[in-house]
């Protein structure tokens, strides 16, 4: 393994927007590479990336996926990573995410392709626009996949193996309220806003219990400081590892939401989606045992667990191929502090490297 | 007075669209159009309003009156071919009728050829009124002259607007603490909370017979899954009473202040007074001038206030006694909207009495 290469091609990666949805430019550029380093590459109607790489030194015919995305939260254009040899990590300049959620991922999978001196088949899928719910990973052909277990490189430590996601669901929340002139005459407008705060006032949001959370991220209302506002639109979500208790609170929130309509004489429109089912593989399944065992042999103590986030391994898992969630190395992400930590990278690209040596 | 000449003027002025912002080739039409007339000096400020001065005709009087309309029409104002049927001139249906404001830039222009006398007059042709006054609040005050004004730009022919609110802006920035929803919600702080918490508390709509509040806009959050770090709340108060205004503004601060503090939130608020109220009392000049007139040509005066903005309110800030007149038009900002020709010829004669009875 490499580590300049390995650095050099993670601060390639970031330098490329890739803001959801305007992720296609990337999974070109990665395609390229994938091409360069021998694989043949397919990509789905949906513009997801599979790139297969042929058996090396090894008769093994049972390919081994590793899964990332392309996209990125904002603020993730011009991003300028900084390396911090000092402190061992690379990060943005301030302005900006870093974006190794996932590019982490993708260039340690790189490194390993580059660096495995054997392995089985493989398949690299890069998905696309998975922050916004998953989309890619759920309008994924399934179909170019032969992959019988997948590992998504998308969680922060290389410790983290995950092997239960929660339910999530998102809510889209539009009131309808009544324009009129605020100075002229309030009294015949509805305003849209006083609806919505109304019912995000009375919601209880942030960490629920030790396994459910729900969220308000979008509020957008009105369009001039001098009408009533008639439009209120509010992007918001609700997750739990329990299935049930993940319904019950997108119920709980709904009818809060409809509540508050009720009550100002706004209309409401909601679309619940259901961005991910939630799915729990036991410890005992190969591509655990096989991932943990690994780990161990990096002197890294394995720290099996459940989350509360989406990652494209639920949709891999309603389609039964068997998938968990590592890390990649990094910290701080969906936010302009995040940053990689190199050793972690290193180790991260170790880990996968005698992964596939030890399957060919 | 000459009714089919001002029924002329009106046409051709409606069939320049001015939509705002580019209203800037009807203005320059307006310059050459005045300028033509007898006596008149025309000046263009840099915002590109117009202000046409006439020296007093027949008349000793120093004292400058000032007469003012706004040179843009909303949409869709492109295109407009009036038609002068039954008494009112209409729109072939597809447009506005431009009435709003250029049935009062007429009736000026007519006012102009008929009066016998009149103290020195500046006609005051602002741009861009539709989006919030911008022309009357960008003017250069020092091209004006006016010792009083009357803006042509209501509906009804009786109507004098004589006094405006204070109006107080408030934009309220929220910052949270950024964190993923779904993995570390404990860690962050959501600012659309923060809002929702103060939104839910203040008092909205109309708070008396004068005061006026409302949050307007307010944009929070980037992304579902992440708790949002910032929030900005667009709001504002109004009270024909200034006092009562600057006091209701405060408490709006208090509670937004109080919702960060409740929430964790940082919060910063950027207040502002566009305007000031005014109140022109019943028996000022510029009032009782026009009421005069009004009575004269059989018209009741109706002499009300406005809680909207006006370019008037610009002027009275500038110490230039400004009324809001009729201009006779109706169902202005829709493709209805039509002009009512015997209204225009009352309101030409009120404005050559106010200007004789100044003379």
């Amino acid at each position: 393994m490499n580590t300049e290469r390995l650095i050099n091609t993670f601060r390639e990666l970031v330098k490329i927007p890739s803001e959801s949805p305007d992720d296609k430019e990337f999974i070109s550029f990665v395609e390229k590479i994938m091409k360069l380093e021998g694989a043949k590459t397919k990509k789905d109607a949906y513009g997801n990336l599979v790139a297969k790489f042929a058996a090396k030194k090894s008769q093994s015919k049972t390919p081994i996926g590793f899964c990332c995305h392309a996209d990125t939260v904002k603020p993730g254009v011009g991003i300028k990573p900084i390396v911090d040899k000092e402190k061992g990590i690379i990060k943005s300049d301030g302005t900006t995410i870093l974006a190794a959620d996932d590019k982490a991922g993708i260039a340690e999978v790189i490194e390993m392709i580059r660096a495995a001196e054997k392995h089985p088949p493989i398949e690299v899928i890069i998905t696309r626009c998975e922050e916004p719910g998953s989309l890619g990973a759920k309008n994924l052909d399934y179909s170019l996949i032969d992959s019988k277990m997948v590992y998504v490189i998308d969680e922060d430590s290389p410790d983290t193996v995950v092997i239960g996601e929660a339910t999530h669901i998102h809510m889209d929340v539009t009131y309808t309220g009544r324009s009129a002139h605020s100075g002229c005459e309030p009294e015949k407008g509805i305003s849209s806003i006083q609806a919505a705060v109304r019912a995000i006032y009375n919601m209880k949001l942030g960490r629920i219990d030790e396994e459910s959370t729900t969220n308000v991220g979008i509020f957008q209302g009105g369009e001039a400081r001098n009408s009533i506002p008639e439009i209120t639109k509010i992007m918001a979500e609700c997750r739990s590892l329990n299935h049930e208790k993940a319904l019950k609170l997108s119920e709980d929130m709904i009818s809060a939401f409809r509540k508050a309509s009720d009550e100002s004489g706004t209309k409401i429109n909601i679309e619940t989606n259901m961005v991910s089912h939630g799915y729990k593989i036991s410890a005992d399944t190969d591509i655990v045992k096989l991932f943990v065992t690994t780990l161990k042999k990096h002197n890294i103590n394995p720290d099996v667990k459940y989350i509360v986030a989406g990652t494209d391994a639920g949709l891999f898992n309603e389609h039964n191929v068997p998938a968990v969630v590592v890390g990649a190395g990094c910290r701080e992400i969906h936010t302009k502090a995040e940053y990689a930590i190199i050793s972690e990278m290193e180790t991260m690209t170790k880990v996968l490297i005698t992964l596939v040596e030890d399957l060919a | 007075m000459n009714t089919q000449r001002l029924i002329d003027n009106f046409c051709d002025f409606v069939k320049i669209p001015s939509e705002s912002p580019n209203d800037q080739e009807f203005i320059a039409y307006l310059e050459k159009f005045f300028g033509k007339m007898e006596g008149a000096k025309t000046k263009k400020d840099a915002y590109g309003n117009l202000v046409v001065k006439f020296p007093a005709k027949n008349s000793s009087s120093k004292e400058t009156v000032g007469f003012a309309c706004h040179a843009d029409t909303v949409k869709p104002g492109v295109g407009i071919k009036p038609i002068v049927k039954d008494g009112v001139i209409k729109s072939s249906g597809d447009t506005i009728l431009g009435g709003d404001d250029k049935a009062g830039i007429a009736e000026i222009a007519e006012m102009l050829l008929c009066a016998k006398k009149h103290p020195p007059i500046e006609v005051i042709i602002v741009r861009c009124e539709e989006p919030g006054c911008l022309g009357s609040s960008n003017m250069d005050y020092s091209i004006v002259d006016s010792k009083m004004a009357y803006v042509f730009d209501s509906e009804e022919m009786n109507e004098i607007v004589a006094s405006g609110p204070s109006y107080v802006t408030l934009d309220v920035y929220y910052k949270g603490v950024p964190a993923h929803a779904g993995m570390a919600p404990e860690k962050g702080i959501s600012s659309i909370l923060a809002a929702s918490k103060a939104i839910s508390q203040l008092k909205l709509g109309r708070i008396d017979h004068e005061t006026t509040a409302n949050v307007g806009v307010i944009q929070g959050g980037e992304v579902r899954n992440g708790v949002p770090e910032h929030t900005k709340v667009t709001a504002e108060c109004r009270s024909l009473n200034h006092d009562k205004a600057i006091k209701f503004a405060e408490a709006m601060e208090d509670i937004f202040k109080k919702a960060a503090k409740e929430v964790g939130a940082e919060v910063r608020i950027d207040r502002n007074i566009p305007i000031k109220a005014y109140n022109l009392p019943h028996d000022s000049k510029v009032v009782k001038t026009i009421c005069y007139a009004m009575e004269k040509n059989g018209v009741k005066p109706n002499v009300h206030d406005i809680m909207g903005g006006t370019d008037a309110a610009f002027l009275n800030l500038h110490n230039i006694p400004t009324a809001v007149v009729g201009a006779g038009y109706r169902d202005n900002h829709s493709c209805n909207e039509y002009a009512i020709i015997s209204e225009m010829e009352t309101l030409v004669k009120v404005m050559v009495d106010i200007v004789e009875s100044l003379a």
